[in-house]
């Protein structure tokens, strides 16, 4: 509902705020502000709309400003907008972050080891903890890169994990992106909006900065560079303008202090790489590739591909250049995959999973297959290769017609869907039309494995600002809030 | 058996090209009891630096580029080999990706129905190693020896339906064929020294390793009905054609290519 003009001196959060069935961030079951929420909801209960309304207006204009959008797929023609941005911050407690960070860096850990394995011994096949047709079977399973050795043995340089939490609070894992995940950009732009917006407020809090990002992840690109003894020159590859993380690919390299190239700026001469400079040929030495392996090299995969260089895998398996992240990471996050993470951490850790996997059916084995058609309007059906919220189902709010249409789909290609339950994603206070109301949330940290495993605290936000919609995807209309990790 | 192979590539453009690179499966292997004795590759005019690399499958691969703009590039290679009298079926066991990639379908080896009505009548219960001999003969009489009637393109499935093909078509319908039964297989190119022919490309051929729990691989070529000997020399091998070409190469330009292959093997 639209506040009347005569309200606008009213505060946004009025008493009409529902928790409703979900797990709030910021509010217990009785509607009491949970501890760490104390400052901001105190802040908040002062703030009019009209003041509220200002700040705003005051973010977007500087993310208007710096030309902070993304393009939406599947629509009739390609609309650029800006993400949406929710000024309330989502706050984490320090241990809680602890935890998280210990459960992150585990299954990074075991996710490294497995593609290692597989590319490598294959034990985890051969000792059939996992089924070889899974894993050969796999689109994103790179076979040339069998018996290759990576840099470091590291071939998850950038993982960005999405967490869930269920209607308890409990953690989540929902996916691993190990292939190119998008979305720092906006973390780090959230917190540059929220300090200029909300100054007083970092003044109460202590939040743990995310500003070295760029640099973290910079020394984890030079960590993997091949030693030629000299300072090695580092690129970021995109496939140009026209993609829907372009933005973030020119800020990621302003803000590394590195060259953004397309593969037309790259040439392959005798296993070495090279960047085309007004001044010359200039060899490169780790590429921080934004492409998906497949247009990698038109020599070695798609022989269609424009968007690569000739020749890169040669020099990659010369050692003469890294890839961050490794050619074959897809082979981790395809999602039939993820259902064996679990078994990969007692696998090739000895530990337990400290974080939960979402119980998940894999429509190829013939048990869970009856299982999901038999619950199409109780199940989250996923397609394993897709991302980005495309290829989904979601059973409790789809319409007979598209449970129908994915029961075909699922009975044509059984191995390219899963099927998990619907989590009620916790929900956070958000501001939509003129009041804060509860909008689903999860969280994509950002994990970089280097020399060792760093991880900024936090992550992204993403919000559902669909009413009522599951789904946070930037894609699908979502949009992102800064997050807080409190010092202890 | 002692062999000298000549193998001539040359590639021409009708308008000139550049950043061509180019990728050669052309040595002979170090497998199965046959030795490579000697391999030289030189491309003309310019001489390019050679790399080399082994794929996952085990092959030799060579790669150069060469960024200048032309329009005729050629590749001469010269090999000398020492064959087995009688292959050797290698180790006992295949790594768990292997045992995947020969025996599932590929593009050039599908398993449709077609595929399992020809296989139908030739199996032998519990005997894959007998069951591959006699698809192979299957292959052999089913099919007929006919140039210009496929082309690179063509599948196993084409073949059943045409009924004519290349060493390429006989050796794809045999895997297709091994496959459905559960039998691994996998494609071999190389080269068969025979005589008779000479001078053309007549002697690069392609047939098919099979792999057999106990015995090993047994490899088979179903153009001439009989096992590997000592005329043939092995090169490469994949889960089809389209992992082993012998040249495969990218360049940018707006040019037609015209490839031209001249073989010439010699008994020393």
């Amino acid at each position: 509902m639209t506040a009347p003009a005569t309200q606008i001196d009213q505060p946004i959060l009025t008493g009409n705020y529902e928790v409703g069935p979900f797990f709030d961030e910021m509010f217990e079951n009785n509607g009491q502000p949970r501890l760490h929420y104390r400052v901001l909801y105190e802040h908040l209960s002062t703030l009019t709309r009209e003041t509220f309304n200002e700040r705003r207006r005051a973010a977007d204009i500087s993310f208007l400003y710096q030309g902070i959008t993304f393009t939406v797929y599947g629509q009739q023609e390609g609309i650029e907008r800006i993400f949406p941005f929710d000024l309330i911050p989502r706050i984490i407690p320090h241990a809680e972050w602890e935890f998280l960070s210990r459960g992150l860096t585990q299954r990074v850990m075991a996710l490294n080891e497995f593609l290692r394995d597989v590319y490598h011994e294959q034990r985890i096949v051969r000792d059939r903890r996992i089924p070889a047709e899974l894993v050969f079977g796999a689109r994103h399973f790179r076979r040339e890169m069998v018996g290759v050795d990576v840099p470091r043995g590291i071939y998850a340089h950038i993982t960005g994990t999405d967490l869930v939490r269920d209607e308890r609070g409990n953690y989540y894992v929902l996916e691993d992106n190990m292939r190119s995940p998008s979305g720092v950009s906006y973390m780090l732009e959230n917190r540059q909006a929220m300090k200029r917006t909300f100054a007083d407020l970092f003044e109460r809090y202590g939040v743990m900065p995310i500003e070295h990002y760029p640099q973290e992840l910079l020394n984890t690109l030079r960590s993997v560079a091949p030693d030629r003894g000299v300072e090695p020159t580092v690129v970021l590859l995109t496939p140009g303008v026209y993609n829907s993380a372009y933005f973030e690919h020119s800020f990621l390299a302003r803000q590394m202090g590195i060259e953004i190239v397309e593969g037309r700026d790259l040439v392959v001469h005798e296993g070495k790489v090279y960047t085309r400079t007004t001044t010359g040929l200039r060899q490169v030495d780790v590429i921080y590739r934004r492409i998906d392996d497949d247009f990698l090299d038109p020599l070695s995969f798609r022989q269609d591909s424009l968007l690569g260089a000739p020749g890169l895998f040669s020099a990659y398996l010369m050692g003469n250049v890294a890839l961050a992240n490794a050619i074959g990471t897809g082979v981790a996050d395809d999602k039939a995959i993820y259902a064996y993470v679990p078994e990969m951490i007692r696998y090739y850790l000895g530990e337990e999973p400290i974080l939960n996997n979402v119980p998940t059916y894999l429509a190829v084995n013939e048990d869970d297959r009856r299982y999901i058609l038999e619950h199409l309007d109780k199940l989250v059906v996923k397609s394993v290769n897709e991302s980005g919220g495309y290829g989904m189902l979601v059973g409790p709010h789809a319409t007979r017609e598209e449970r129908e249409a994915f029961r075909a789909r699922i009975l044509a290609a059984p191995r390219n869907f899963i099927a998990q339950p619907t989590i009620s994603l916790s929900r956070h206070p958000t501001y939509l039309n003129d009041e804060l109301r509860g909008c689903h949330v999860d969280l994509r940290p950002y994990i970089l494995y280097g020399e060792q495993i760093t991880i900024v605290p936090g992550g992204l936000t993403r919000v559902a600002l669909r009413s009522g919609s599951l789904v946070v995807n930037s894609s699908q209309g979502g949009g992102s809030k800064d997050t807080w990790v409190l010092y202890d | 058996m002692r062999l000298f192979i000549e193998h001539l590539t040359t590639l021409s453009y009708d308008a000139p090209i550049n950043e061509a690179h180019t990728e050669v499966r052309l040595k002979p292997a170090d497998a199965g009891g046959q030795r490579c004795l000697s391999f030289k590759l030189l491309t003309e005019p310019v001489k390019a630096h050679v790399l080399a690399y082994i794929d996952h499958f085990g092959n030799d691969v060579r790669y150069f580029d060469w960024l200048q703009p032309h329009q005729r590039l050629s590749i001469a290679v010269t090999s000398e080999v020492l064959t087995a009298p009688l292959f050797d079926p290698g180790a006992g066991e295949l790594t768990p990706l292997e045992e995947y990639d020969y025996c599932h379908p590929t593009a050039y080896a599908p398993a449709d129905e077609a595929i399992c009505r020809f296989a139908g009548p030739h199996i032998l219960p519990d005997d894959p190693l007998g069951t591959a001999r006699t698809l192979s003969e299957a292959v052999f009489r089913s099919i007929k020896y006919e140039r210009g009637a496929t082309d690179v393109k063509t599948t196993a499935d084409d073949v059943i339906r045409l009924g004519r093909g290349v060493c390429q078509d006989f050796a794809h319908l045999l895997i297709a064929c091994c496959r459905c039964q559960g039998i691994p297989a996998r494609y071999v190119s190389g080269y068969l020294y025979d005589p008779k022919f000479f001078g053309d490309t007549a002697a690069t051929h392609a047939w098919v390793d099979v792999f057999i729990a106990g015995h090993g691989w047994i490899s088979l070529d179903p153009t001439h009905n009989c096992e590997q000997n000592e005329r043939y020399v092995r090169v490469a091998v994949g889960r089809d054609y389209a992992d082993v070409p012998p040249t495969r190469g990218v360049f940018k330009g707006n040019a037609k290519e015209t490839l031209e292959v001249r073989v010439v093997i010699r008994a020393l």
